[in-house]
């Protein structure tokens, strides 16, 4: 009894340390390619680079994607990292956990429960 | 003369003596022919001193009778000398003398009653030592063996005859030769003693001479003369000549087979060589020269002539071809033709080798024609009244009382003098002419025409060579000239790019300019007129009253390219029109020079000032200005094709109390003074005080690439100013300068994309790249009041920078760097890196009350503070922020804060069990947070209330929805409570919850993620810090 009582000891430390944490992230690993591509929610576009470098736009509100706004990200596990770079140097960090990541879909979530679902429109 | 007279009178004598005594032998005994010849061969050299030879002497009583005659055949006189032509003398074939016996019978006086010579050849000569081949008979002397007393001699000289004589002369002194051939003579008269009376009739079909200096030939020479010689010495007669061909070269050729008639009523003293004419008449051709007066002639060779004379009508052509070479060189660049009538002329003077006597006659024309070559056009009917006097020794003058004439359609009057006649042909002449200005066009360049008509006044101080340089080659320095001209609807037309018209134009000209202005070149021109319109190009349309013009000019010929010109403009006023933009000056003074350059490029120096200056364009624009000065220096560049852009201009402006009525602004531009240099590469504003609304600017500094721009639009006019003001009023500059550079034509474009017929945003100036440097006082932007605003503002292309901005107001002092962007009027863009420093927090909000909505806890506090924020957006053209595009990053310090907010305060203290002792304060905070299109993100920040710590996170949104979590760090409880704070921010709801963040400030403690969330607190804040400027704000 006691050695199955530390087995779910180490079973639940297992499990909250790979889904712990402040902003998210997690044990799974994702592949950043995957992401690589224009992506499209409900007229809002991100489109991901494979040089860390990415775009964002709204049609909805009368904005091209030559008219986009530039961030640089990362993948690390399942935390998608991007920074949006002010014309100033400032800048605006955003974490986000990827709930789902394939050839087609692509899913975040902030830790405020913002959800984000979007689908892949373009390869490049 | 007197000396060959006498000569000739004893040689004549002599022989006639010489028949005579055979005469005499005869009629004292009766010969035969042969016996007779020999008589006479026996006692001829008792009368002739050289070989004499004669065939046959006879006696003619029947032939002659009642008289006797003697009649010898083949006389020859030999007398050689050395370097005579020959050695014969005479060689006559016939001489027939008679004589009246009964007086030689009765008063031993020979009175030869006819003497005839035939077939003679006489050959005269004279060697240098003045010794002659024909001094052979002896004189005063007769055959006083032969008869044993002297005779008496008379020769009436009735029947005096030669017939086929051929004379020859040569003189070693003189050089001269002369021949006279086929000589028939016939002089009927007396000859007593030294008294000859004489009917001279003499007819040889040729005569030549000729001198060193003087050649002379005639054919058929007809000389007749009537009077008597007495004494040998006066001679009073009627002397008759005439040759239908005579020659005549003294030096250069005056007579060249022309024909010659003489009548010489004349009175000579041989012994003084005095002598006069009494309506003495030369007629030469078709013309006839009266004479009177006296000539006579000294040892010296002087001939001194006083004579008076007159003509009938001359043929001007054939009066220049006997004119002195000289003379007709120095009017060889005109031809005459008309005719002339010389009338109390007079020759006076002497005339020998080295000098001419001096002519002076009136000289009238009818109708004449001058046709100068270098002039366009001849002058026709010249009627002239003119006094000449013609001094071939030194300078002839022609006095003119009145000359008309015409030149095309021009009438032309004048009076004056013309001097050195013969060479320079100097003027000095009043002129008058009433003359179309069409007749100036071959006068002219090409490319210059000019029309109206004009009343001219000249006053002509010049030579002709002068004046017609002036004229034909516009060379102005040697003339001398001084004119008006008042042209009645005067027409200027400049190669179709310059115009000018005028009712009436008044010129006065002074050649050369330097007697007008010293040290000036070329041509003086003063122009007055009430009106002239004038036009350059398509474009330029000027109207000038009270025109006053005084200016310079020279080289001209090569046109504007080349001229060398000093101008003095004054007008009342001025009106110009180019393209849309009209201008409109009073008391205008205008100085203008050009030089010609190397390149052949021109460069024109321009001062312009007036007391008022007003120019607009249609109802957009307008400006006026009450003392304007502009310096203009232009350099001219041909390759460019249109007349403007040719130029490059160096100006320096300076203007005083000027306004701009802009139409599209609501407030006039006032500028109390301004003072630029602008040239093709820049615009240098050294001094300027602007006024606009309510704004005071102070502006100097460099505009550059204006001429760049000009030629393309693409390129960018650059600025680096400096702006100094006491007071600006940021919206009303925004409203001015919104929208520069920009379509004008987008009102469709806007619809397309959805712009509010009322937004009108502020568009940034395009085709700008303007840096200014400002410092200004104090500032309003909205209700933004601003003070020591200084720092540096940038407009390029469409971009407007404030880069580190310091000013101060009522709440903080601040340094704002932001960029503001209108690519188009519905994706504006706004950056702002925005850093108050020492701020009031009540203030800060009531002044950017998006700041309100961006950290709504704030105003929950008051108390002074630091903010940092740097956001962006894209902005619709009524500036509300596309939140989609909404990014923000911001620091915020606090120490000792007052909570306005005490209700909230006090829930929240009393659920985390805080002991405030009921202060309502806070000792410090030190936020950061993001905004990421509608999220703003407080990133955990530490609270100081007294002895307790805690640690608030969160999030809310701009719809005002929020969830915030506070944890209690520091506390003397045991527990450490944390709170959630949802909802709306008007209906929060509060709930006990675990503590989030008990080891975030504890570092022994701290978690990756705490380590982490540290870490991008501290990298936000300094990226927001890095901008701040030292000591500003």
């Amino acid at each position: 009894m006691k050695n199955r009582i530390l087995a779910l000891v180490c079973l639940f430390l297992t499990i909250g340390v790979s889904s712990c944490g402040l902003f998210g992230g997690g044990e799974q690993e994702l592949d950043p390619a995957l992401l690589v591509g224009k992506w499209e929610e409900n007229g809002l576009y991100e489109r991901y680079y494979s040089n860390g470098k990415g775009l964002t736009w709204d049609t909805k509100d009368d904005v091209s994607e030559e008219e986009a706004q530039p961030f640089t990200w990362t993948l690390s596990g399942t935390t998608l990292s991007q920074e949006h770079i002010l014309f100033n140097g400032a800048i605006v960090p955003k974490i986000y956990t990827v709930s789902e990541l394939s050839s087609t879909k692509l899913s975040y979530h902030d830790n405020y429960g913002v959800n984000h679902y979007f689908t892949k429109v373009g390869s490049k | 003369m007197k000396k060959a007279l006498k000569i000739a009178g004893i040689s004549l004598g002599s022989l006639l003596a010489l028949v005579i005594i055979a005469a005499v032998i005869v009629s004292s005994v009766v010969l035969s022919p042969k016996k007779l010849t020999r008589l006479v061969k026996k006692h001829a050299p008792q009368f002739v001193t050289c070989d004499i030879q004669l065939e046959k002497a006879d006696l003619t009583l029947l032939k002659t009778f009642p008289n006797f005659g003697v009649e010898i055949e083949k006389v020859v006189l030999i007398n050689p000398m050395d370097n005579a032509p020959s050695d014969t003398l005479a060689d006559i074939g016939q001489v027939i003398v008679t004589a009246n016996l009964k007086k030689i019978l009765r008063s031993d006086e020979i009175a030869v009653s006819k003497c005839v010579l035939k077939d003679a050849r006489l050959h005269l000569f004279r060697n240098e030592n003045e010794l002659t081949n024909y001094n052979v008979f002896v004189s005063d002397t007769m055959p006083k063996d032969t008869v044993g007393k002297p005779f008496k001699y008379s020769i009436d000289l009735k029947g005096v005859q030669l017939k086929n004589v051929n004379l020859f002369y040569a003189d070693s002194i003189s050089k001269m030769t002369a021949a006279l051939q086929q000589l028939d003579l016939n002089l009927k008269g007396d000859l007593k003693e030294k008294d000859l009376h004489a009917d001279l009739d003499l007819n040889a079909g040729s005569l030549d001479l000729q001198t060193p200096k003087l050649t002379t030939s005639s054919k058929h020479l007809g000389i007749a003369y009537k009077g008597d010689v007495v004494h040998y010495k006066q001679i009073n007669g009627d002397l008759s000549l005439n040759t239908p061909d005579i020659c005549l070269k003294l030096g250069e050729e005056y007579l060249n087979h022309d024909t010659l008639l003489l009548h010489l009523p004349l009175n000579f003293d041989l012994n003084d060589m005095a002598g006069s004419l009494h309506q003495a008449q030369i007629g030469l051709n078709n013309y006839l020269i009266n004479l009177d007066g006296n000539a006579s002639y000294a040892k010296n060779r002087d001939i001194t002539l006083d004579l008076a004379f007159a003509t009938n009508d001359l043929i001007i052509e054939d009066v220049m071809s006997y004119l002195p070479e000289k003379a007709r060189t120095s009017l060889s660049s005109m031809t005459f033709s008309g005719k002339a009538r010389l009338s109390e002329g007079r020759v006076k003077g002497v005339l020998n080798d080295s000098l001419m006597p001096l002519i002076q006659t009136k000289v009238h024309t009818d109708k004449a024609t001058v046709d100068i070559r270098k002039l366009p056009y001849p002058f026709t009917e010249v009627n002239l009244d003119a006094l000449l006097n013609l001094n071939l020794n030194d300078k002839s003058s022609a006095d003119i009382s009145q000359i008309t004439a015409v030149m095309n359609k021009s009438h032309i009057r004048g009076n004056g003098m013309v001097n050195d006649l013969t060479k320079k042909l100097a003027f000095d002449m009043n002129v008058e002419a009433d003359m179309p200005m069409s007749d100036l066009k071959k006068f002219l360049p090409k490319n210059i025409k000019v029309d109206g008509q004009s009343e001219v006044k000249l006053k002509v101080n010049c030579g002709l060579k002068e004046l017609l340089a002036a004229l034909t080659k516009f060379k102005f320095d040697q003339a001398n000239l001084k004119g008006n001209i008042a042209i009645d609807r005067f027409a200027f037309n400049m190669s179709d790019t310059i115009q000018a018209t005028a009712p009436r134009l008044k010129l006065a000209i002074t050649l050369p300019a330097s007697r007008q202005i010293n040290g000036r070149k070329g041509v003086y021109v003063a122009i007055d007129t009430k009106q002239l319109q004038a036009q350059v190009g398509k474009k330029i349309n000027a109207e000038m009253t009270d025109l006053s013009l005084n200016t310079t000019a020279d080289n001209i010929k090569g046109g504007l390219n080349s001229i060398l010109a000093n101008a003095d403009l004054t007008v009342s006023t001025l009106k110009a029109d180019y393209d849309t933009i009209h201008l409109d000056t009073k008391q205008a003074h205008i100085v203008a020079t050009t030089t010609p350059q190397p390149t052949k490029n021109l460069q024109a120096y321009v001062v312009f000032d007036s007391k008022t200056l007003t120019t607009y364009t249609g109802k957009a624009y307008h400006f006026t200005a009450s003392d304007f000065d502009i310096d203009i220096l232009a350099r001219q560049d041909k390759s460019k094709k249109d007349p403007l852009n040719q130029w490059n201009p160096t100006a320096d402006f300076s203007l005083k109390n000027a306004e701009v009525h802009v139409a599209k602004i609501d407030n006039d531009i006032v500028i109390p003074t301004i003072n630029f240099l602008f040239n093709p590469k820049e615009l240098n504003i050294r001094e300027s005080t602007v006024r606009i609304g309510q704004s005071d600017l102070s502006m100097e500094g460099r505009i550059s690439g204006i001429n760049e721009w000009m030629e393309d639009h693409n390129r960018l006019v650059k600025g680096d100013l400096k702006l100094n003001s006491q007071f600006i009023n940021i919206d009303e500059i925004m409203k001015l300068t919104s929208g520069m550079g920009h379509s004008s034509d987008s009102t469709q474009a806007d619809a397309e994309e959805g712009v509010g017929k009322e937004d009108n945003p502020f568009m940034v100036p395009r085709g700008f790249d303007f840096s200014f440097d400002i410092n200004t006082q104090n500032a309003i932007y909205g209700n933004f009041d601003l003070h020591s605003l200084n720092g540096q503002l940038t407009v390029k292309d469409g971009t407007l920078v404030l880069n580190q901005i310091g000013f101060t107001n009522k709440a903080a002092k601040m340094q704002l760097t932001a960029i503001y962007q209108s690519p188009r009027k519905n994706h504006l863009f706004l950056g702002m890196d925005f850093h108050l420093l020492d701020v009031q927090i009540n203030d800060l909000i009531s002044m950017i009350p998006v700041i309100d909505t961006l950290v709504p806890m704030l105003k929950t506090f008051d108390g002074n503070g630091e903010f940092h924020i740097a956001a962006q957006t894209n902005l619709r053209s009524n500036y509300k922020p596309k939140i989609s595009t909404l990014r923000a990053a911001a620091d915020i310090e606090g120490h000792n804060l007052y909570v306005r907010d005490t209700a909230s305060f006090t829930k929240t203290t009393n659920m985390l069990k805080i002991s405030t002792n009921g202060e309502f304060k806070i000792d410090s905070i030190d936020v950061q947070l993001t905004v990421f299109r509608n999220e703003i993100d407080l990133y955990p920040f530490l609270l100081s209330i007294g002895k307790y710590k805690a640690v608030a996170s969160g999030r809310h949104n701009l719809d005002m929805n929020c969830n915030y979590h506070i944890s209690v760090t520091d506390t003397p409880l045991p527990t450490r409570l944390g709170i959630d704070i949802s909802g709306n921010m008007k209906n929060l709801k509060y709930s006990l919850a675990p503590c989030k963040y008990k080891n975030l400030y504890r570092p022994e403690r701290r978690g990756d993620t705490d380590k982490m969330v540290l870490e991008l607190k501290q990298k936000i804040a300094d990226a927001l810090k890095a901008n701040v400027k030292k000591g500003n704000p």
